[in-house]
């Protein structure tokens, strides 16, 4: 079979040791975004509990989150005290769920480097999170400015935008992450300075595939 | 299923949609400015004179494949736009056609033409068949003339095709490279009369030429039915039969290429035409056709992502590619009537913020922005694209959003239950019969050159 010449070579070589780890930490991240999607209670009330402080710088107001709960009270002592609860809907748990299963899946072919999708797992994991921070902030802020309908336009219309912006952009980063050796070998072959590779052998006959 | 659930799965759905449309139009775009092309490049531009202004010093031999089954009404001003060239062949591969396809072709040409006869039982059994016997022929007369394989540059086009003038100018010096394998030309709608066709040529013309080019940044650009372009030496690593008995065959041969390391490119700057069909039913079945070679191509997921001779960016460029009817066609035709369904029902919820006519007014803005955000960016782009489009059509365009989404759902439901009920039968696109005008005049070819890219024309970059 004759091939297109590459100046690629082959793929990184991966060390025997990450080839053994490889079925281990994909049943784990497949195991994990399994679980989070199914209980994340904990993981909602750790959300609240994060966005609260930024809450209260945001709006200038008293801040109070009771422990073990998903819901963050502002505006506390005053006549415009408001509570925002962190649903299932609203939680970034969902996608980082979907996001830890696709790097497990990803993990398991192999053609990744094992480092390159984990630390493009926590890049994208730690945006979304943030994402998700910033929308919460946004609301008690417009809640707290507004009140209910300062509510409605963060919650339901802005909110949603970032959110979408937010995850469509971590998806790309981290799939960025994971191929990133390859957009670096892409732009080398555009570089005119980049040796050619030799000249297609003139070939007879067809072969079989 | 619960809400939350339902939140999640249309949530993973969007961004998964999202970030694969919007990561090649935006790679498309950036790409298109690197190669210092304007947006609106070719969109004036005229066809049938292909061979104007090809160099002489070029080391390409050209050969056309014309696979025909009865297409007496277009194929005469096809031959004429593909010969008068020294350096090229055309084969008009005949499937067995009924009526005069054959007659016809020879009588338009200047003796550059080989007509290859099918033969039932032999013939009609796809346009893949075709082409491969299209194909051994060219492979005997390059063996015949002495010319190398890797200067033999073998070009697919359907019988109503027709090549941008200039176009082996701007399109032979990518195979300079020799890791280009094959090209594909963007594609233009040329009867543009009635919404329909003009819906077809927005999809081709304004958003897949674009998203093509960011696929040619990851040198995997896909291969279609009409203005294909690629090296015999690439074709021949491919087998025997490079063109697969399957419904996509282009798709198929743009896989095998592209696992096998040649780069896959486009050219803006040359464009090929061809009709598109004028009825909502012919459309459909069209487009099912698509859709289930695309979805059949799917098997071939492993294939890519094993291969080292594609770059990790292509082998996900080429996953994403195949997974769009799987994750995101099929499962949206659901999650877009719940999402609906959702919406409607909760309007009082979302709406809550409305306390008089400035606020209501507002908030429907805002959410038209953020529901209609693609049918916004499509409008601005067949602004671009399709120079002097009036802004109206433009703007029905970029919305006809709803519309593609009914023809995919039908058609990616279609197609699934014809995978699973084992039916591949082909039907052909029919052909119209095209008023004179759509002739090519024979004086053109003596015309001075226009410049095909358009970046020297008097009209300012829009």
């Amino acid at each position: 079979m004759v091939s297109a010449p590459s100046v690629f070579g082959t793929p990184g070589r991966r060390s025997r040791v990450a080839r053994g780890f490889r079925a281990p930490v994909s049943l784990v991240l497949l195991a994990a975004g399994l679980a989070l999607a199914l209980e994340n209670s904990w993981f909602r009330v750790l959300e609240a509990g994060t966005a609260a402080p930024l809450v209260g710088f945001s709006t200038s107001s008293t801040v109070s989150v009771r422990p073990g709960t998903e819901t963050i009270f502002l505006g506390l002592y005053t006549p415009r005290v408001f509570g925002l609860t962190v649903t299932p809907e609203c939680t970034a748990a969902l996608p980082i769920a979907a996001l830890l299963a696709l790097a497990g899946v990803l993990t398991l072919t192999g053609r990744f480097p094992l480092a390159r999708i984990l630390f493009g797992l926590l890049a994208a994991t730690s945006g979304i999170f943030a994402v998700n921070q910033f929308r919460i902030t946004m609301i008690g802020w417009a809640a707290h400015t507004w009140g209910a309908a300062g509510y409605g336009w963060a919650h339901a219309t802005v909110g949603s935008l970032v959110v979408l912006a937010g995850v469509s952009a971590a998806i790309v980063a981290f799939l960025a992450i994971c191929g990133g050796g390859a957009f670096r070998s892409t732009r080398r072959a555009l570089n005119p300075s980049t040796p050619a590779p030799p000249a297609d052998p003139p070939d007879g006959a067809p072969k079989g595939r | 299923m619960t809400w939350p659930a339902f939140s999640a799965v249309a949530l993973v759905v969007i961004c998964f949609a999202a970030a694969y449309s919007g990561g090649v139009m935006f790679l498309g775009l950036l790409e298109w400015r690197r190669r210092g092309l304007a947006l609106p490049t070719q969109s004036d531009a005229q066809y049938g004179h292909p061979h104007l202004d090809r160099s002489d010093q070029d080391p390409y031999w050209v050969y056309y494949l014309v696979p025909c089954l009865n297409e007496a009404a277009v194929i005469q001003p096809t031959v004429r736009g593909l010969t008068g060239d020294r350096r090229s062949t055309l084969i008009v591969i005949d499937d067995g056609s009924d009526d005069a396809t054959g007659e016809l072709a020879r009588a338009a040409d200047d003796g550059q033409l080989v007509v290859l006869r099918r033969e039932l039982p032999d013939a009609r059994k796809g346009k893949g068949a075709a082409l491969n016997a299209g194909l051994a022929l060219v492979r005997r007369l390059v063996a015949e003339r002495g010319q190398q394989p890797a200067q033999v540059i073998v070009c697919v086009m359907d019988a109503d095709g027709r090549l941008s003038d200039g176009a082996l100018a701007r399109v032979l010096p990518h195979f300079d490279d020799p890791r280009v394998g094959g090209l594909q030309l963007p594609v233009r709608i040329r009867n543009r009369t009635s919404m329909l066709l003009w819906y077809q040529d927005y999809c081709f013309w304004a958003l897949a030429a674009v998203s093509q080019v960011g696929r040619a940044r990851l040198r995997t650009a896909s291969l279609g039915g009409n203005g294909q372009f690629s090296r015999l030496s690439a074709l021949n690593g491919v087998g025997a039969e490079p063109w697969s008995p399957s419904l996509t065959e282009d798709l198929d041969l743009a896989i095998t290429l592209a696992v096998q390391g040649w780069h896959l490119e486009t050219e803006p700057s040359a464009s090929v035409n061809q009709q598109g069909v004028d009825s909502m039913r012919r459309l459909l079945k069209q487009r099912v056709r698509w859709y289930q070679g695309h979805m059949t191509a799917g098997r071939r997921i492993g294939e890519a992502w094993r291969s080292p001779h594609l770059s990790n960016a292509g082998a996900l460029e080429i996953a994403g590619y195949l997974l769009i009817p799987w994750v995101v066609d099929l499962p949206w035709s659901i999650l877009f009537h719940i999402g609906w369904y959702r919406f409607v029902t909760r309007a009082p919820e979302l709406f809550s913020f409305v306390d008089g006519w400035v606020s209501g007014l507002a908030g429907g803005l805002v959410w038209y922005a953020l529901s209609f955000l693609p049918c916004l960016l499509g409008t601005w782009l067949c602004l671009r694209r399709s120079r002097g489009i009036a802004r109206w059509r433009a703007f029905v365009l970029g919305h006809n959003f709803l519309l593609m989404n009914y023809i995919a759902f039908v058609c990616v439901w279609r197609a699934l239950f014809r995978i699973l009920l084992r039916k591949d039968g082909w039907a052909k696109t029919v052909r119209l019969d095209e008023p004179e005008a759509a002739e090519i005049p024979a004086q053109a070819a003596d015309r001075p050159a226009s410049h095909p890219t358009g970046r020297h024309r008097a009209a300012p970059r829009r």
